[in-house]
């Protein structure tokens, strides 16, 4: 093996590690949107229990969860060819929103519906769900403060559990905002002062 | 950087690259210890109920899952204590399956406790969670056949919502068996041919 060689190999890990660097410089969008779209959806769940709106939950959520999923779908598409070829940590983060993000949906469409899961347990119940993601993103973002959202997450889930009622919705409103917004829009600046550099 | 300098970086940075290889090669007796005692746990409820013997089905899981939590972390502990170097895939690993037993634990012992959660709705939602666990380390292995585990997971949680009688527990009995004990032999049979190979 001559030097040309070994230089060549040395550059191409480089560049390997480099783009494992730039996936962890996370944009923060999916955080941002979904954090208050499901915020938005659940205030107008409040009002229509409130003003007592005879609206179908099912279809409601089915518009909200829907636009959630599509935005995901299309800013997939945009990464995948913005960021190409992807690394290990972009992808298990992709694959972390995708896994839970199916699971907490047949929670809402298939748990409720089926009478197995009373509406009023669904914050706590996907709370749970949250804290398990944020906990694994906490590892890959390597972001401490981000792994104790989790526990931010499944205290809410407990408190709920212990004290259901109508103002659980502000409850998981509330910790929508403080513990996925907020980070999301961290992540968005971060992001931002990265891209500037 | 001359020619040997160089070799030796690579040299370095290949074995560096083999070892993580190697912490992320599953040897599956976690799949396979908590895959036994929920199994156990599962019949022992399912025999009680169906031959009307008077077990308590909520001390059967406060030992099993206390039994499994206090071997998970002497265990976890006991390899810290080993492996200084922990690679970046097994930290992620370690993660998603401390977050899937807090959040199945919540699930089991919190929500049904709260009384929030009917015993009914406990079987289809560790379904769920298992399901999202084995996704992502599926993609952490990159195996395709351990993401496909995830479907059967979910599909399961599916049926599950459905069946409002004790037929559920031996659905899930069933469940643990082939989606987590068989997959975590797999794992273990594989482990060994895999440290067979890397002594040769």
């Amino acid at each position: 093996m001559n030097e040309k060689i070994a230089m060549d190999e040395l550059q191409f890990i480089k560049k390997i590690i480099e783009d494992s660097k730039a996936s962890i410089v996370y944009n923060g969008k999916d955080y941002i949107v979904w954090g208050l779209l499901v915020a938005v959806g659940l205030l107008l769940d409040y009002s229509a229990y409130v003003f007592k709106l005879n609206i179908n939950f099912i279809l409601f959520w089915g518009v909200i969860i829907g636009l959630g999923w599509i935005f995901s779908f299309f800013s997939y598409r945009k990464r995948k060819t913005e960021c190409n070829p992807k690394t290990f940590a972009g992808k298990i983060l992709g694959g972390v929103w995708l896994a839970t993000g199916t699971a907490m949906t047949i929670v809402g469409f298939i748990g409720i519906p089926s009478g197995a899961i009373p509406g009023q347990s669904i914050s706590a119940v996907l709370s749970t769900f949250l804290g398990m993601a944020f906990i694994v993103a906490g590892f890959i973002h390597n972001e401490t403060w981000m792994k104790y959202l989790s526990v931010g997450w499944w205290i809410g889930a407990v408190y709920m559990f212990f004290f259901p009622g109508i103002h659980t919705v502000f409850v998981m409103a509330l910790m929508l905002i403080c513990f996925q917004v907020i980070p999301g829009i961290y992540f968005y600046q971060k992001y931002k002062k990265e891209v500037e550099k | 950087m001359d020619d040997r300098t160089a070799i030796d970086e690579l040299i370095f940075i290949r074995k560096v690259i083999e070892d993580s290889k190697r912490t992320v090669v599953e040897n599956g007796i976690g799949y396979i210890f908590w895959g036994i005692l929920v199994f156990l746990g599962m019949m022992s409820v399912y025999v009680g109920i169906m031959f009307q013997q008077p077990i308590n089905s909520v001390w059967v899981w406060v030992v099993l899952i206390g039994f499994g939590w206090g071997y998970t972390i002497i265990a976890n502990m006991r390899m810290h204590n080993k492996q200084q170097k922990k690679t970046f895939a097994g930290k992620i690993l370690i993660s998603v399956w401390i977050g899937a037993g807090i959040a199945m634990t919540i699930l089991g012992f919190v929500a049904t406790a709260s009384g929030m959660i009917h015993g009914y709705a406990v079987s289809p939602l560790i379904a769920l969670v298992l399901g999202t666990a084995y996704f992502i380390s599926g993609m952490i292995y990159d195996s395709q056949w351990v993401k496909m585990l995830s479907v059967g997971w979910w599909i399961g949680g599916i049926a599950m919502f459905y069946i409002h009688n004790i037929h559920q527990v031996l659905m899930m009995a069933i469940m643990m068996l082939v989606l987590q004990i068989i997959p975590g032999f797999i794992f273990y049979f594989n482990s060994k041919n895999e440290m067979r190979k890397s002594n040769d």
